[in-house]
């Protein structure tokens, strides 16, 4: 096989925590069903602070899944969404995971409502795992071979503990 | 070369969201209820389910069972007469280190749905990725051994906030290992409030009864995993 493929890692398979791999591959997936064929230039995530996410990972394996696909070669810029929960008894609104510290208070999380002590919450923002955009390479956009029927298709909330 | 943005705003797992609402809409036609169950590789999936179906008496209980590779833990299960279908991740899916919908999809035709009312899925042993795949299931459930650490809920915070029941296996270790209960308990808090939690050892049998009765008795039927406790 042509390219660099052990340097960039497993094209597929297991591993301690990589599973970057495995979201890297569906956010792949969802550019090529939106992409209609074209070429694709940029990818742009985001990432809710509550996922088992880490970005950083995420680029080095979309590189590795998008080989042999339209998104080859393709930019993936991703945001970091903040964690913002609130609370179902009392309406306070509070961050379970303040911004990482690379020690081991980046570990110190509370689900607890800081208020009331509830249990139960919602979550505002950090669940998510979006592909918010893509760019493609258009050779000609007079002739209307636009990108995919999934374009503009209503976007569902990722799934996550949010409700329960 | 004419470059152009396109809005997508699409969940990257949305995909396999729809294949994981149409699994569900299966096993609700067949009226069998389907408990996903992960945990770490090693913290006693196989064994504990062992012990509760060895005395499954009238009830009529089916296993999925998710592995690399091999039917290792397929095999064992077979031996108390309950259908087991193995699924491998390995030969047709490059060896993921989870169950995703598809696979479970893939499997539900070997499955006798008109003969169980309650589906094991047993995840491949992993703490991260089986938290982002739903595959689905009504009830996401995890054992944690006691032997992985009192720090794991806060290491895993995906994972055990997406499970409403932590079987804390092996505790019969407890006297050889540096875990304290009770620290476990205060992170798991930390990270799902409201999980339940039952304390058992498969090797001993502490804890069993109660593991068992969750698994198949009356409580066993249980609210769905959508639904806040």
């Amino acid at each position: 096989m042509a390219g660099p493929e052990t340097a960039a890692g497993p094209r597929r398979g297991p591993g301690p925590d990589v599973h970057e791999l495995s979201i890297a591959n569906e956010i792949v997936a969802v550019a090529e069903r939106t992409a209609g064929g074209l070429p694709v230039a940029v990818v742009r995530v985001k990432v809710g602070r509550l996922r088992q996410v880490v970005p950083e990972y995420l680029d080095f394996y979309f590189e590795a899944a998008a080989r042999g696909t339209v998104c080859e070669g393709a930019a993936m810029e991703w945001e970091r969404l903040p964690s913002l929960l609130r609370c179902d008894q009392c309406a306070t609104e509070w961050d379970p995971a303040p911004a990482p510290a690379r020690t081991e208070d980046e570990l110190l999380v509370d689900f607890r409502c800081p208020g009331c002590r509830s249990g139960l919450h919602s979550v505002v923002s950090g669940d998510e795992l979006l592909v918010e955009s893509i760019d493609v390479e258009d050779p000609d956009p007079q002739q209307g071979r636009g990108p995919g029927p999934e374009a503009g298709r209503k976007a569902s909330p990722a799934p996550g503990k949010g409700g329960g | 070369m004419h470059r152009t943005t396109v809005k997508v705003a699409d969940g990257a797992l949305d995909a396999n969201q729809t294949i994981a609402e149409a699994n569900r809409a299966d096993f609700d036609r067949a009226s069998v209820s389907v408990v996903n169950l992960m945990s770490a590789p090693g913290a006693g999936k196989t064994r504990l389910l062992e012990r509760a179906l060895e005395r499954a008496e009238g009830n009529r209980v089916g296993v999925l069972e998710g592995d690399v590779r091999g039917s290792l833990d397929a095999d064992r299960l077979s031996l108390l007469h309950v259908p087991v279908v193995q699924i491998n991740t390995d030969p047709a899916f490059g060896g993921e280190c989870h169950l995703d919908a598809n696979m479970v999809r893939s499997a539900i035709p070997d499955l006798p749905l008109d003969e169980i009312d309650l589906l094991v899925i047993e995840n491949v042993g992993n703490l991260v990725c089986p938290a982002e795949f739903r595959v689905g299931e009504h009830r996401r459930w995890m054992i944690s051994s006691v032997a992985e650490g009192e720090d794991k809920p806060l290491k895993y915070p995906l994972m055990f906030r997406s499970c409403e029941l932590v079987v804390v296996n092996k505790i019969d270790l407890l006297p050889h290992v540096d875990f304290s209960v009770e620290r476990f308990l205060a992170n798991l808090e930390r990270v799902n409030p409201e999980a339940e939690t039952i304390l058992t050892s498969a090797r001993t049998g502490e804890g069993i009864d109660a593991w068992r009765e969750r698994l198949l008795g009356p409580a066993a039927a249980g609210r769905p995993a959508g639904a806040s406790a």
